[in-house]
């Protein structure tokens, strides 16, 4: 027993003397910043939807090109390192865009950047089908492309290089898909079809090294982590240097053949936060510089603010929460019930308990598609900014009493057809978080002033939506400053001359006219034309009333320990330009 | 002794089987793995159908478990719902989470042997009652109170006393650590030191509190009584008499009780951001990912399996009075 | 005979079991300390959310304020008043408590009772069925279960029908080992030579000696269901707002201890709380219907 004690006793002892002994972190040569990401992934290739993560999306921004990137401003902005030249032209009623690939640009083993690589992405992404429904292009295991998203490349006819660096086009090879197609080109000429013209094509053509997809394939090929060193070529500042999967670590170091500005920091790692509460202390004790929880919270800015040495920076990002009403319920079909709630429904106090306590300046978003910072952002909705005062409350009161309901004084509900019938009552549901229980608590507070009953219900997402298991149910879109997805979101399509509602317009909303506004927005020329064609989409919306728009979720980012960083709200992510950061 | 081993490992075996099964029906039925995927406005009908028939949705349930149960038998884990393979993922977290655990069972078996034979030895006086007040209060505290009240409470306050980080509260190791593995010791040090001490908090009470019973049991048996009347100093009847006997229960308890360890890990491995067994089973059980799940379960059934019969093996070899038919 | 009633053979007190077991119990001062606190906090909690039913969903504007005279434990983080949470949640942790324990205590005592009787091929059949629930550890079965009814109710009840489906295993166990000893005693062979049924030789004479095993090791699950729902919650598998449990409250208030503690200190000190007042109850319950106590008592 004495043994076990000189053990134990020793063990102990061993490891507090190592704890004394430990440095915060130790870097090699030259500057070393750590990014701390709150997810993990398990495979390189961010375009297939089983990898597809922000997180990755992380980690490839500085490695993987596109022509252009999209700023904290949510503005497309031309990528001169890779394509020093992109234009877009209308050529007898089809689109052209015409790229021409900086000539310097190179992958990471010295293979240039040419055309294949746009043609290969084009290839991957279109889903193009034969005649006889087959795939047109499969992966090198003869199964069909996985890919997370296809807006935009189902609207391409082809995709032709042209120009090579030196000597004459390749012929392309039959295996490859690209006879005749000049993939040594240094200019790439993109067609789209006929009347499918797509205002978003600077959102196009995020690269990968085609020439190393076509030997280990699209689909798992980039999944080994062993390889991963070896296969995932970069053509940005810097490149992946040390891939340590188990622990969730991955190091980028300077690009030896980057012919661009050379960044500014060393050496780049990535880490894996488990727990986004113990963000603020990891930026304090050294773990890491910068830190970008999915979601902030109110205790993070106020430790934030309490610890010096970290700078935090909270802007709208385009996360929107809302109140969708499922049309299926008769009581809800009616325009004027959704005006009522609406008119009741007090969107500053739920904003108050919830997004106001991180940002602020936080104020109802009144617009279904854009967001509050962005280009073309008009208050529609800005009638329903007071609801809840006494002016309200009466105006939606008379609403739903010219709509057939009676109201009974003695328990001061609307009841249905008659003072007997049944109160008017709806199912709410949310997903089980205190914020979304507090939301649900002033919808159902809010309701029972105009004589509505509300029962709250707790379920996931996917019991609740798709199965129109709801009456109304609140939720999150992480929106985004590419306007063609919400054509899913808030439209139908005819079939058989109905018009049936979209994979993601859950609650059934069946308008016809605005759905053919957003489809022909989709296919417009301009990003202007976009733009218009989804305001006058907005403003009929507001008077359909599908959901009600809360706020819009702000996005947060924290760093200390390195200057240069610059919160991007967008898909693209705070490494978006670590290039910078010093 | 052989036959009754083999006996249980057969029907060890075949209850093993029936939990993979129910298991299997568990995941399969708790809902739709893709639904996030089929939420999001962007994703093309297409990809859903592809990922569809990559995870054998489109497969009759019947199918998919033969298909997953020939693959082990032939050591295929299978893939996990992103494409990547199972097996490699299992042990890269079980080394892991063995470090963690292993390290505080040890620990933990001497600190709760030591005590719980003090506590005996000075029973009624002021050092039992209070090991068997530590005892208690650390039964009855959650793991995750201890954990989050050490990292909040003590690591935080503590580094920031000493100006850099001594008690590291996030991960297994600093994801700069350079060097050879002597050189990364005091890093790895720094960051097991809580989730190890969290893990014997919470393991230590019971085994402790049961070997200061055996022990008292013991003292108070006719063989002991003689010895100490025939005169023999204390500490030989300690030794010889007392610790012989009233070791052996405790072992039992002890191996049974190590398969549990692998809970209390799951909640350290949450509260510390460990990339460790617990963490990966969570994660995979919340996504709906079949694969993981049925390979956590696998490994836990086969811990549990094994030091059951450990357990068994070393009760009938320790105590001469089991003889197994 | 019943060990509830006290026999008066022939003028003569005699004493049961159970009393005997009651008097050592209310002489341990631990145990009764917890028994106070444990029915204080229940009765407290009980009377708080009749008076104020509302306290726990009434959102105010009070966000994250630390403990005051209108908040005794301050509020959290969406501005709901802590003190109501914590009892409400003490209150539902109490209910799966009561819920899981009876139902360890009910389905444990049937299948060790039977197994333990019976024996032979319906004790091997039990003791499979046992070994299968114990193959895989409680908790992770637990949260692969959660996933599978987290679409359709989190209530507390069906938290509590959850773990009380999973957690009457020890019991069996315990309730067989201890039939099979008690089976061969003389007191059951005169029964049965007197021709009595199995029913009968189980419910009036077996169940009654085991019944101290039967109470301590359901004080136990007791603490072992709490522990355990406060984990699932902590996990953010068990209960979910609106409704709260203590586990629930700890978890959300973690994320902001280090600016507002109270938000995790309270729920985390309420839960220890009540964790170690039954656990009081049950060893003293344990010290008192130990049979070898006996032997320490001063003799008259």
């Amino acid at each position: 027993m004495l043994k076990h004690k000189i053990i134990g006793g020793i063990s102990v002892a061993a490891l507090m003397l190592g704890t004394l002994a430990v440095p915060s972190f130790s870097s090699g040569a030259g500057t070393t910043k750590i990014v701390a990401l709150d997810g993990t992934f398990t495979g390189f290739n961010n375009f297939t939807s089983a990898q597809n993560s922000f997180y990755l999306a992380q980690v490839e921004n500085q490695l993987w090109p596109s022509p252009y990137i999209m700023n904290q401003a949510a503005k497309f902005v031309l990528d001169t390192d890779i394509v020093t030249k992109a234009v877009s032209a209308d050529v007898k009623g089809q689109q052209v865009v015409t790229y021409t690939i900086n000539p310097q640009a190179v992958w990471s083993d010295g293979v240039p950047l040419t055309a294949d690589d746009f043609i290969y992405m084009y290839q991957a992404s279109s889903g193009a089908t034969n005649p006889d429904g087959s795939p047109k292009y499969t992966d090198i295991d003869g199964n069909q492309y996985d890919v997370a998203g296809n807006a935009g490349y189902n609207q391409i006819q082809s995709v032709v290089g042209s120009k090579p660096a030196s000597g004459a086009c390749a012929p392309g090879t039959a295996a490859n898909r690209n006879v005749g197609l000049c993939p040594n080109g240094k200019t790439v000429t993109v067609t789209f079809m006929k009347g499918q013209s797509y205002a978003e094509w600077p959102g196009l053509f995020g690269l990968l090294p085609a020439h190393v997809a076509r030997v280990v394939g699209w689909n798992t090929g980039m999944d080994d982590p062993s390889r991963a060193t070896a296969d995932i070529l970069s053509a940005g500042p810097y490149v992946l240097s040390s891939v340590d999967m188990a622990n969730n670590t991955y190091i980028e170091t300077k690009n030896p053949r980057w012919w661009g500005t050379p960044a500014k920091t060393d050496t780049l790692v990535f880490t894996n936060l488990a727990d986004d509460t113990q963000g603020i202390a990891g930026l304090a004790a050294g773990d890491f510089n910068v830190f970008q929880p999915t979601t902030v919270s109110a205790s993070m800015i106020s430790q934030a603010k309490s610890q010096s040495g970290v700078t935090s920076s909270v802007i709208p990002g385009y996360v929107f929460e809302h109140l969708d009403f499922n049309f299926k319920n008769p009581n809800l079909a009616k325009l004027k019930v959704r005006e009522a709630i609406a008119l009741a429904v007090n969107r500053k106090a739920i904003i108050a308990a919830t997004v106001g306590q991180v940002n602020t300046a936080t104020k109802p978003l009144d617009n279904y598609i854009f967001m509050s910072n962005q280009a073309g952002y008009k208050a529609d909705g800005a009638a329903y900014d007071n609801a809840g005062s006494t002016a309200d409350l009466t105006k939606a009161k008379a609403l739903l009493a010219s709509s057939g309901y009676v109201f009974d004084k003695s328990d001061s509900k609307f009841h249905v057809g008659s003072a007997s019938g049944a109160p008017l009552t709806f199912q709410l549901w949310e997903k089980g978080s205190s914020v979304r229980a507090a939301e649900a608590q002033i919808v159902q507070a809010d309701l029972a002033k105009i004589g509505i009953t509300v029962d709250i219900n707790v379920a996931s997402n996917s019991v609740i939506l798709g199965t129109d298991n709801f009456d109304m149910v609140i939720f999150g879109w992480a929106g985004s400053p590419l306007l063609s997805g919400y054509l899913n979101i808030y439209g139908c399509t005819m079939t058989a001359g109905v018009c049936t509602p979209n994979s993601s317009n859950y609650g059934n909303l069946a308008d016809a006219a605005v759905s053919k506004v957003m489809a022909k927005a989709n296919t417009s020329l301009t990003i202007a034309d976009e733009v218009k064609g989804y305001q006058q989409a907005d403003q009929t919306l507001w008077k359909d009333l599908p959901t009600l728009p809360f706020y819009q979720s702000s996005q947060g980012a924290f760093w200390s320990g390195v200057s240069g960083v610059v919160n991007n709200p967008t898909q693209a992510g705070i490494t978006w330009n670590a290039q910078e950061w010093q | 002794m052989l036959k009754y081993v083999l006996r249980r490992l057969l029907s060890s075996l075949i209850v093993l089987w029936v939990a993979t099964v129910g298991v299997f029906l568990m995941v399969v039925y708790s809902g739709d793995p893709l639904f996030a995927l089929k939420m999001n406005p962007t994703t093309p009908p297409k990809t859903i159908l592809i990922r569809e028939h990559q995870l054998f949705l489109d497969r009759p349930v019947t199918w998919r478990y033969w298909h997953w149960f020939t693959g082990v038998l032939h050591g295929n884990l299978g893939l996990d719902m992103t494409n990547s393979p199972v097996k490699p993922q299992l042990f890269m977290h079980m080394g892991v989470t063995l470090r963690m655990v292993v390290l505080a069972f040890v620990l933990a078996v001497v600190i709760a042997v030591s005590l719980g034979v003090l506590a005996a030895l000075k029973r009624g006086g002021i050092i039992d009652r209070s090991i068997t007040f530590a005892t208690f209060f650390f039964l009855a505290v959650p793991v995750f109170v201890t954990g989050l009240f050490l990292k909040l409470y003590i690591a935080i306050p503590l580094d920031k006393f000493f100006g850099h980080e001594v008690l590291a509260t996030s991960g297994e190791i600093s994801p700069v650590a350079t060097g050879n593995f002597w050189q990364r010791i005091p890093g790895l040090a720094a960051h097991m030191t809580l989730p190890t001490i969290t893990l014997i908090l919470a393991i230590f009470s019971s085994w402790t509190i049961y070997q200061r019973s055996t022990i008292l049991e013991t003292m108070n048996m006719d063989h002991v009584m003689l010895a100490r009347s025939k005169g023999i100093s204390p500490r030989r009847v300690l030794l010889r008499h007392i610790l012989r006997n009233a070791l052996i229960p405790v072992t039992t308890v002890i191996a049974l009780d190590f398969a549990g360890l692998l809970g209390g890990a799951v909640i350290t491995e949450t509260v510390y951001s460990w990339n460790g067994l617990g963490r990966w089973f969570l994660q995979g059980a919340n996504n709906q990912d079949l694969n993981i799940t049925l390979a956590y379960l696998l490994f836990t059934a086969v811990l549990v399996i094994l030091f059951n019969l450990l357990a068994d093996i070393a009760y009938g070899l320790l105590d001469p009075r089991i003889r197994y038919r | 005979m019943s060990v509830f009633r006290k026999n008066k053979t022939q003028g003569v007190k005699v004493d049961t079991q159970w009393s005997i077991a009651m008097r050592r119990f209310r002489r341990d001062k631990l145990a009764m300390a917890g028994v106070f606190i444990f029915f204080f906090i229940l009765i407290f909690a009980i009377v708080q959310t009749q008076i104020d039913p509302n306290g726990w969903s009434t959102l105010s504007l009070d966000f994250a304020r630390p403990p005051s005279w209108h908040h005794p434990f301050g509020t959290t983080t969406v501005g709901l008043d802590l003190f109501s949470g914590c009892l409400k949640g003490a209150l539902q942790d109490l209910i799966v408590a009561l819920v899981v324990s009876t139902m360890s205590m009910v389905i444990g005592t049937t299948v060790g009772a039977v197994a333990g009787y019976f024996g032979g091929k319906l004790d091997a059949i039990l003791m499979r069925f046992v070994d299968l629930l114990l193959v895989v550890p409680l908790l992770t079965i637990l949260i692969v279960m959660a996933n599978l009814f987290a679409g359709k109710s989190n209530g507390p009840l069906f938290i509590a029908l959850l773990i009380g489906s999973l957690s009457w295993t020890y019991i069996a166990r315990l309730v067989r080992a201890e039939f099979m000893a008690l089976r061969e005693r003389a007191f059951v062979e005169a029964s049965v030579a007197l021709g009595a049924g199995n029913w009968r030789i189980i419910t009036r004479h077996l169940i009654p000696n085991a019944i101290g095993i039967i109470v301590v090791n359901t004080t136990l699950t007791v603490s072992g269901a709490i522990l355990l729902e406060s984990t699932l919650s902590y996990l953010g598998l068990g209960i979910v707002p609106p409704a709260v449990s203590l586990g629930m409250l700890v978890q959300e208030g973690q994320g902001a201890a280090t600016t507002s503690p109270w938000e995790f200190l309270f729920p985390a000190g309420l839960l220890l709380l009540i964790v170690l007042c039954v656990f009081a109850i049950g060893d003293g319950l344990q010290a008192a219907f130990d049979p070898r106590n006996a032997r320490r008592k001063k003799s008259a």
